[in-house]
């Protein structure tokens, strides 16, 4: 099979869910020399944007992309030993977690399962965060993203509280924010002065892809 | 018209027959969502004192309910209670020990753990009892299906709790003309979402057989309900997840066990209540073969994709509405455009009846007071029958 033909296989095995076959296909592709990065971009997250595409036209909806995010991860377990010994570095760094007073984090956690499965290293700091928790953890990792979730409007105004105290550590211009939630929109996200706003987990991560990549070139 | 009786007015429109005006019932569970009542406690509300009875038990919520409706103006009343089919007490046929404790206690909040003790092994789940606006789970009782499925069988109990039956009668009873008594059903899937999707997809056959049991529970207690508490609607499932899973995972482990369920409702002569959230234009059709007699909060965009005008086109003969009104604008909007808002779903809502003017959800914490008054008063004004296009 050429280069090409498995790269295609392992991008379907994403949007079929076939978690068996994409940890064979990833080996073999491995094997036969393709470059693991290459696995990555162009095998796996050609599978995802096509996953994305399906959920944007409501074609697939929060299991299916749950099920290609733990289908990618388990291509991810083959690839990781490869990138390490490459000493090839993650996609980016993303601090993320429910602000304080909110305590849902069912959004929270498939975005994380998707930024893991893109090649990306989370630090999830849970629910009901702190302000001082995301400026403490943004400083220990040198993130280069922060991922604020709230499903309240009782509690979306604390994301303002986290801006304003990255901005008095210092640590705001190192850092880009997503917000995304309920509760969140477009119009709040800007009045806080972050710099993007998620209206679902695809559109987020395919955002937290394309700073880093923006960054990368 | 004669005016009728808020029960009739409900009963009616439920029917789709045309009644006096179109029922109007702003759904909310808590006053305290308004902007101006922020922070206070269910005593310190208007319509409600010190005395008053509103424990969370379901004739003490129905008293506060009225009260407070009352004060709002809102005379159609649909009063919630809820009823669990899990059991309180030891199932009738397989004994288990169910033992809570509070394992730590920090200053926001406290961390309570609960066994199921079966002859099978021990299901653990903890819980965080938080102080603002839910608890939450902090581990999961399910973790393992496979291993977990045989504990299952004695935790999804067919036994039902008196008490809360008892506690719904009272609620009709003291509601008796005033409107109508909904119950809510549902089991406890107690799993981690990601990973029921997981086994939804890698264990179908497993996943079956779990939610066969849930189902088996739920049709007991809602058969015990519907003949002990003889509520007029019920709305719940043990899986309205539409929104969440595409439509062949959708007909295999729903589609079937709602309609059981809806036709054992529709047996007792009571009316199944389909709450829909965000998107669901696409399955109009679908909901309503499930044999749904209402369809609820509707969403239309930004959070949904169901306009009034379509839905009451397409499925309008079958199923009464109750919601398709902009959470944001009742939220955030202007009196104006709230008034905008419920003239367009009275308009294309209410003709041959079929319509509840209502929020269809509960509108977000920081509400103001205006915009739910603006709905109830905009709603009764262009709600007389026959509705006349302004």
């Amino acid at each position: 099979m050429s280069s090409k033909a498995i790269l295609k296989k392992i991008g379907d095995c994403i949007v079929n869910f076939d978690v068996e076959r994409i940890r064979r296909l990833t080996r073999e592709a491995i094997e036969a020399g393709i470059p693991p990065l290459t696995v990555i971009h162009d095998g796996m997250s050609k599978g995802m944007d096509v996953v994305g595409k399906k959920f944007e036209d409501r074609e697939y909806f929060l299991a299916e992309l749950v099920m290609a995010g733990e289908t990618m991860k388990t291509a991810m377990e083959v690839v990781e030993p490869y990138l390490r010994a490459a000493q090839v570095k993650a996609r980016g760094v993303v601090v993320i977690g429910t602000v304080k007073g909110d305590l849902h984090d069912i959004g929270k956690n498939v975005v994380i399962s998707l930024l893991k499965a893109n090649g990306f290293e989370t630090h999830d700091l849970d629910v009901d965060v702190p302000a001082e928790s995301f400026v403490e953890k943004v400083r220990e990792t040198k993130a280069d993203i922060v991922a604020m979730s709230a499903l309240l409007t009782t509690t979306r105004g604390y994301m303002k509280t986290v801006v304003d105290e990255l901005r008095k550590a210092g640590l705001r211009d190192d850092v880009k924010i997503i917000v995304g939630g309920a509760a969140v929109t477009k119009d709040f996200a800007s009045e806080i002065g972050v710099d993007a706003w998620a209206a679902n987990a695809v559109s987020g991560v395919q955002t937290c892809i394309e700073w880093v990549e923006a960054k990368e070139a | 018209m004669k005016p009728m009786k808020p029960r009739e007015r409900l009963l009616a429109a439920i029917n789709h027959e045309e009644p006096d005006r179109v029922p109007v019932h702003p759904r909310f569970n808590d006053m305290t969502f308004l902007k101006e009542f922020g922070g206070l406690s269910r005593q310190q509300l208007p319509g409600t004192d010190a005395s008053s009875d509103i424990g969370w038990g379901a004739s003490g919520m129905a008293e506060w309910r009225m009260k407070v409706y009352e004060w709002l103006g809102v005379d159609d009343l649909i009063i919630p209670t809820t009823f669990d089919p899990l059991p309180k007490e030891k199932t009738p046929w397989k004994p288990y020990e169910k033992r809570e404790r509070i394992i730590a206690s920090y200053p926001d909040y406290e961390l309570r753990l609960t066994e199921i003790i079966t002859p099978s092994g021990t299901l653990r789940g903890v819980t965080r009892l938080g102080h603002y606006d839910a608890d939450k789970v902090v581990e999961y009782m399910i973790k393992d299906l496979e291993e977990d499925i045989d504990k299952l069988r004695y935790y999804f109990s067919i036994d039902h709790d008196k008490r809360t039956v008892n506690m719904a009668k009272r609620a009709k009873e003291r509601l008796g003309d005033n409107g109508i008594l909904e119950g809510h059903i549902g089991y406890d899937l107690n799993m981690d979402y990601q990973y029921r999707f997981k086994v939804m997809h890698l264990q179908p056959d497993l996943y079956e057989e779990y939610v066969k049991m849930g189902h088996e529970s739920q049709m007991f207690a809602t058969r015990v309900f519907l003949e002990k508490a003889e509520p007029d609607t019920i709305t719940g499932g043990g899986g309205f997840d539409l929104q969440l899973m595409r439509e062949e995972l959708y007909d295999r482990f729903v589609d079937p066990y709602i309609r059981e369920l809806y036709r054992l409702i529709l047996e007792h002569g009571a009316y199944p209540n389909w709450h829909q959230d965000g998107p669901g234009v696409k399955y109009l059709e679908k909901i309503r073969d499930t044999g749904t007699k209402i369809l609820e909060c509707m969403d239309m965009p930004p959070l949904g994709d169901i306009y009034m005008a379509e839905a009451k086109k397409r499925i309008g003969d079958d199923v009464c509405f109750l919601g398709n009104v902009d959470l944001m604008t009742i939220f955030q909007g202007t009196p104006k455009e709230v008034e905008a808002l419920i003239k367009y779903v009275v308009e294309e809502g209410a003709p041959g009846g079929g319509l509840i003017a209502s929020t269809g959800d509960s509108p977000p914490y920081g509400t103001p007071l205006i915009n739910v008054q603006t709905l109830v008063k905009t709603a009764k004004k262009f709600g007389r029958y026959p509705i006349r296009r302004t």
